[in-house]
């Protein structure tokens, strides 16, 4: 008895030393949802709860990479979490494996411990116990390996997009519904030209006029056009002295007062009062177009 | 004559018109227009048909013009026995109990006859219309184994447009050698209708027509200054095509897209505007243009002139005649609202 207690001692005499380290160590608690059923390609999902004293700090820098470990084992993610409690902090380490291991028994493989490092008064290492985990094989026990067949892959399920598809529909006949509208609007519809609004078919015109070459002769044309737009507008053929009550029936385009009177003016010039002189240097195709914009963007204004 | 003399004499004689004008305004109110249009005449070398109620200032305003003229004024009314002689010649016995002939109301002035106002004229019967076809024509007339010539006379006519009875339309020939015809209508302004109940200025025309300065335009000068303003007065190619596109719509509107109300544009015209009427209504534009002190036409000169004197040059189909009045001034409008300038 005495020799027992004798050969005991020591051990009694350690114990509170070695309690004394166990707060040091820190304390590891993995927990896995299973260490059998897996098979090729699985992915294993393995949780740590390290508990250390709050004055340690988590090394990220030595966390293990995500990578490949071995030939048949993958780390694919590695995250954690802190929580503090009464001074201790508890890491919670999230591990994510897959398995590659083709096998054609049962096997038992060891996923490998991990370290990890904390930082405080003195470096703090601790390392992930080994696990064990059982792999099954994937193809029956009974049929050779050349006689093995890839299994076709499994066809999506479709997805429910019924009401994606009549939403799809309902924007689909409201654009073409509302397109030959536009289009008329813009003068782009190709087989009712004539009956576009009259400053979108003379911007088109002018257009096809400004690729010819700029002559007096395309110059003149180019001031019919307008005339013709202004007369379409207005109903009647409009004369400049008509201008005024055309721009009290038309109020979208009386910002356009001076330049349409401008316009008047040029165009008498041009083929009445001086037809042999040249175009005034202030009053250039380029001015036509921009009058014949500004009256395409009234003409829009006005409806 | 170098080109500065002519610009200086068109510009005098601008002014002078324009002052003949505000002379005529200042007698007769609310005529403007016709007042513009008979000057235009004046310097065109036409002759004016008037038409309008009675009472609303026409021979006044007759009476005006030929004090502002300055020569010899004659007027006569048309009844139905009124034959040409009576405007030739007078015949009566005189105070010594003899026959006597005296130069009827057209040769009594001579060649310082200016207006010649007939009133009512489609009282008048053809024979009477045929003189004075001859008489606009030619400004001449054949009497006592004689020609008597008359440079300067301008014709003003009157139709009465309320009755019908016992009166001679004037034939289509006659019509076409007025210049204008001018509808004379009572003022629509209340201050003026107003004025001309009221004013005692309006009651008494005489004096009214002694305030008008007499010769502010010298008629004798006039037929000259006409040619000067003739020749002028510049048209452009694209006016022409103008002048020309407004000739060929009184004559086939349908083409140029003219539309009335319950009227088959293809039966309505039977026939457009004459040549002699189209050249006259250049005439008045010109004259229009250089009153407006330009050198070159522009297509409102046109405008101004077109319908007082085109519309009595256009001739319906029978169907429609019977409406003239109210289809003339339609199928006008509509030409002049769809025939393009430039």
């Amino acid at each position: 008895m005495f020799k027992l207690l004798f050969g005991l001692s020591p051990a009694l005499l350690l114990a509170p030393a070695l309690a004394c380290s166990a707060e040091l160590t820190p304390r590891i608690e993995p927990s896995a949802p299973r260490n059998f059923g897996y098979v090729m390609g699985d992915l294993i999902d393995y949780h740590v709860l390290i508990t250390v004293p709050e004055s340690y700090a988590l090394e990220t820098e030595y966390l293990p990479k995500p990578g490949a470990l071995d030939e048949w084992l993958d780390l694919r993610t590695v995250s954690w979490t802190k929580t503090n409690a009464k001074d201790v902090a508890h890491y919670r380490l999230r591990l994510t494996y897959q398995v590659f291991k083709g096998v054609r028994q049962p096997e038992k493989l060891t996923i490998p411990s991990l370290p990890v490092r904390f930082q405080g008064q003195a470096p703090l290492e601790a390392r992930t116990p080994p696990w064990y985990i059982t792999i099954a094989p994937i193809i029956p026990p009974d049929i050779a390996d050349e006689k093995v067949e890839i299994r076709e892959s499994v066809v999506p399920e479709p997805l429910p997009i019924l009401s994606h598809r009549l939403r799809l529909i309902a924007y689909l006949a409201g654009t073409l519904a509302v397109l030959p509208l536009l289009a008329w609007r813009y003068g782009k519809l190709p087989f009712f030209t004539k009956t576009a609004p009259p400053f979108a078919r003379t911007m088109r015109d002018l257009k096809k006029l400004s690729r010819k070459p700029a002559d007096a002769d395309a110059y003149r044309t180019a001031i019919k056009l307008l005339h013709r737009a202004l007369d379409d507008t207005a109903g009647f053929r409009l004369f400049a002295g008509e201008l005024e009550s055309f721009l009290a029936d038309h109020p979208a385009f009386a910002e356009l007062r001076d330049e349409l009177n401008h316009f008047f003016a040029l165009s008498r010039q041009v083929f009445f009062t001086a037809p042999d002189a040249p175009i005034p240097a202030d009053s250039l195709f380029s001015r036509l177009e921009a009058l014949c914009r500004q009256c395409v963007l009234a003409e829009r204004r006005s409806v | 004559m170098s080109r500065y003399d002519k610009d200086t004499l068109l510009s005098d004689w601008r002014q002078r018109a324009l002052s003949f004008q505000q002379e005529i305004g200042n007698a007769v109110i609310g005529l403007d227009h016709a007042i513009r249009q008979i000057t235009l005449a004046i310097f065109s070398r036409g002759h004016v048909m008037l038409e309008g109620d009675v009472g609303v200032g026409k021979t006044t305003l007759l009476r005006a013009v030929a004090r502002g003229l300055g020569g010899a004024y004659e007027r006569i009314e048309g009844t139905i026995d009124l034959m040409p002689n009576d405007l030739i010649y007078h015949t009566y016995i005189n105070e010594v109990g003899r026959p006597q002939v005296d130069p009827g109301p057209i040769l009594k002035n001579g060649e310082q006859l200016s207006v010649f106002f007939f009133n009512e004229v489609n009282r008048a019967r053809p024979q009477v219309h045929s003189l004075l076809l001859r008489v606009m024509a030619e400004r001449s007339i054949t009497a006592f184994n004689r020609e008597y010539f008359f440079p300067h006379l301008l014709v003003f006519a009157d139709r009465n447009r309320v009755e019908k009875e016992e009166t001679f339309e004037i034939p289509s020939a006659a019509r076409d050698r007025f210049l204008m015809e001018l509808h004379i209508e009572t003022p629509q302004d209340p201050a003026m209708q107003r004025a001309l109940m009221f004013d005692p200025r309006f009651h008494d025309t005489d004096r009214l027509i002694e305030d008008v300065q007499p010769g502010v335009l010298p008629y004798r000068d006039i037929a000259d200054i006409a040619r000067v303003i003739q020749v002028e007065i510049k048209a452009s190619d694209a006016l022409q095509q103008y002048a020309l596109d407004l000739w060929q719509a009184t004559r086939r509107p349908q083409d140029y897209g003219i539309k009335m109300d319950g009227v088959d544009m293809r039966q309505l015209v039977l026939a457009g505007a004459s040549p002699r009427g189209m050249s006259m209504m250049m005439r008045a534009a010109r004259v229009s243009a250089w009153l407006n002190d330009r050198t070159s036409l522009i297509p409102e000169d046109i405008r101004q002139v077109f319908v007082d004197t085109t519309a009595h040059r256009v001739f319906f189909n029978p169907v429609y005649e019977l409406r003239r009045s109210d289809l003339v001034g339609e199928l006008m409008s509509g030409i002049l609202q769809r025939v393009a300038a430039p």
